[in-house]
């Protein structure tokens, strides 16, 4: 337990740090593209708004000051199979991203899609030792939550309260100071499988990175797909990935549930090859191009050409309507927004106030995907793309880089997590020096 | 959705990992730094260290460049074309522009300005000098001249000295400067203050005052004309000059045949008679009939 908790601080401290010197790189190794972007941070104005709690402000903070996206390679699923050849795109990428900002950045954020995440839930309740409430106070209230289950394979990604109590109260989002005797918190935590997370951590190191955090697709593509209103009433954001579905529910600003289908939109890329037995690449190029997901009667008559398996001659190239490639496209997509459906229930999203739905992610930029939603998942759909922020370049703002934008929207104003508190047993006897100089450092 | 773009053949677009960690290397700050401000700095401190260290590189190394001062001194733009002299009357500015012809024509920057200010201050005439210059070839000598208060007669020579006792400028004759006092011996030009309070204080002689002489570099004799030698004491000369002038209103002291008045007693003035007054004196106390002297 505590190892862990060290990481995640020693994390923490690296990001810190990277924000002191203005400079942080974030990365989103995902199964069709690796994208990374170098952004710069105004730390004067990010303490500013820091302290005054205000996301806009500390969003405003960020500026974009270089960008770099590659074809991925390696990845499947969302998840890191050749470690070899995901480190060559993520070089690429930070190359580029380098070079268009002119400068070296060190400390990388990264977002972890796939890797089966799942949310827990903790609830737990202490007596306040003093009357005001204190960092230690909530850190023994989360860690009297059980904190995350911690089973064989698996790793914690995310463990955030999302809910204070005081004396049976609601508090608002952060109890420190306020008057009490009791304080129970409700503790969000996310883990994933530890083999991708593992594989992560290392290619990032292979390229001479430290890594100042990982952060769940889901969550970070949230961060930027959805308004900040949508986040407090409640909304779920679908990240419709290549390899993956991810899946995150937001209420009152925080993310409550977390989840990933193993499905995406290199199916439906599969299954235009499959069914029309094309090759993989021009499967995927038409589907781009021309693909989408209803079918009208001017689509009849609409001709694309679709070469064969092993056609090469331009001449001979078989040409098919593109109602029959809306024909292929149309049950993936379905299926792929019924297992969204099923997942989001079972998570118990109808008994949210607000149930919005945003799609996000290279998927949403399928014609017609919006109605298919719509049909299925109800009224409250829409396309989400990600929040402006200064410096992003034009070809990275489009749905399919929500998650990369909202990493850094995360790096600006990362939420408390478990290992932000102070940790309970600070004066343990065998560190009672390094208590005394954490004393000094805090007190002086 | 990825890149309409067919996948690429060919060549791998990553960089390799050495070509990478160079390339981040060299955005690194201090790295670039190092090589571009750091590695140049010490390369060019140490080549000026060794070039120290051999006594003929330095000696060549200073020759060049005093010739590369001089060279740029030498230039016509930076001659002195013009010496305004101002403050001084026409004849000493004459005096002043002979003594400061050497720099005209020469360079501004080799120009010192303490050696051009005490060519000026040689010339006895000038108390102070200022020199400064005005671009781009005039030089501005700002002098004050000295006042001209006694003359000094001393080893055959007739001076002109001010109030401080400096020497102005030599005298040919007694008179170029007729309504200048006089005074003489040696040590005088020292107590020339001195002997000016005393002409003060003796207005009342007039001119019947010749000059005072110096006597012993200690004390003042007054020469008045057809009249005694008053010898003045070292201390308080000047209120001793002022009872010899109420004494003279009073009594005419110094019409009278005296030779010396002796003032260097206070409160006992003592006169000598001169021998014929002497004479006259002791025939006028001798009794009327020899041998009924008392």
């Amino acid at each position: 337990m505590s190892t862990y908790l060290a990481d995640m601080r020693a994390m923490r401290e690296r990001l810190r740090a990277a924000l002191r010197r203005g400079r942080i790189a974030v990365l989103d190794v995902g199964s069709s593209k690796t994208a990374c972007l170098v952004v710069e941070v105004d730390a004067e104005r990010l303490n500013q708004a820091a302290q005054r709690g205000l996301a806009h402000e500390a969003h405003a903070a960020l500026r974009v000051v270089g960008a770099g996206v590659t074809r991925s390679r390696g990845v499947r699923l969302g998840e890191i199979v050749e470690m070899e050849e995901a480190e060559r795109a993520i070089r690429t990428a930070l190359e580029r991203a380098e070079k268009s900002a002119g400068a070296r950045v060190d400390q990388v954020i990264a977002a972890v899609s796939g890797a089966r995440p799942r949310s827990t839930a903790g609830f737990g309740e202490v007596e306040l030792e003093a009357e005001e409430t204190t960092g230690r106070d909530i850190a023994r209230a989360l860690h009297a939550a059980g904190g995350p289950e911690r089973r064989e394979g698996r790793e914690i990604v995310h463990a955030m309260p999302v809910h204070f109590t005081l004396d049976g109260r609601t508090a608002t989002t952060d109890p420190r100071g306020m008057t009490a005797r009791t304080l129970s918190v409700d503790l969000h935590a996310v883990t994933a499988d530890r083999t991708p997370l593992r594989n992560l951590a290392a290619s990032v190191r292979r390229c001479d990175l430290e890594l100042a955090g990982v952060v769940i697709g889901a969550y970070a593509s949230g961060l930027s797909a959805l308004v900040e209103d949508e986040q407090k009433l409640g909304a779920a954001c679908i990240d419709l990935g290549a390899g993956s579905t991810d899946i995150g529910v937001f209420l009152r600003g925080h993310l409550v549930h977390a989840d990933s289908a193993r499905i995406g939109g290199d199916h439906v890329t599969q299954d235009i090859s499959v069914g029309l037995s094309m090759p993989e690449a021009e499967a995927e190029r038409i589907k781009t191009r021309h693909g989408g997901a209803v079918a009208t009667g001017l689509d009849e008559r609409e001709l694309i050409e679709a070469p064969h398996l092993g056609e090469s001659h331009p001449a001979e190239r078989r040409r098919i309507s593109r109602s029959a490639l809306i024909g292929v496209i149309r049950p993936r997509m379905e299926e792929i927004l019924e297992d969204a459906r099923a997942r989001l229930d079972k998570a118990g999203f109808r008994q949210l106030p607000g149930r919005r739905i945003v799609l996000t992610g290279g998927g949403a930029q399928l014609v017609g995907i919006e109605e298919v939603a719509q049909r299925i998942l109800g009224r409250q759909v829409r396309i989400g793309r990600p929040m402006r922020i200064a410096g992003l370049p034009q070809a990275t703002t489009g749905p399919d880089f929500s998650a990369l934008v909202g990493l850094a929207l995360h790096a600006a104003l990362p939420k408390d997590e478990l290992w932000d508190f102070e940790p309970v047993a600070a004066f343990a006897p065998r560190r009672r020096l390094a208590g005394a100089v954490r004393w000094f450092r805090d007190n002086w | 959705m990825r890149a309409l773009k067919r996948p690429f053949e060919g060549r791998d677009p990553a960089p390799s990992r050495l070509a990478f960690r160079l390339k981040r290397l060299w955005r690194s700050e201090g790295f670039r730094r190092t090589v571009a401000m750091r590695a140049p700095a010490a390369l060019a401190l140490g080549i000026c260290v060794w070039v120290g260290a051999q006594p003929e590189l330095r000696a060549q190394g200073a020759d060049l460049w005093r010739a590369a001062v001089a060279k740029i001194a030498e230039r016509p733009e930076f001659a002195i074309r013009r010496i305004e002299v101002r403050g001084a009357a026409p004849g000493v500015t004459r005096e002043i522009e002979a003594a400061l012809a050497p720099w005209r024509g020469a360079s501004s920057l080799a120009a010192d300005a303490g050696a051009i200010r005490d060519a000026t201050l040689a010339i006895g005439w000038v108390e102070r000098a200022t020199v400064r210059l005005s671009a781009p070839e005039t030089l501005i000598v700002q002098v004050r001249e000295r006042r001209p208060a006694l003359l000094w007669r001393h080893d055959g020579a007739l001076r002109l000295i001010d109030a401080g006792g400096a020497v102005l400028a030599e005298v040919a004759a007694r008179g170029e400067w007729p309504e200048m006092p006089l005074v003489a011996g040696a040590g005088a030009d020292a107590a020339a203050g001195e002997a000016l309070r005393i002409f003060a204080a003796a207005a009342g002689l007039g001119p019947r005052i010749r000059g005072l002489v110096r006597v012993g570099e200690r004390r003042w004799d007054v020469i008045l004309h057809q009249g005694p030698t008053v010898m003045l004491p070292a201390a308080g000369a000047v209120d001793a000059m002022g009872y010899l002038a109420a004494l003279d209103a009073g009594e005419a002291a110094t019409r009278r045949e005296v030779a010396t008045i002796d003032l260097r007693l206070a409160g006992r003035p003592t006169i000598r008679l001169t021998p014929e007054a002497a004479e006259a004196r002791a025939r006028a106390k001798a009794p009327k009939k020899p041998g009924t002297n008392a």
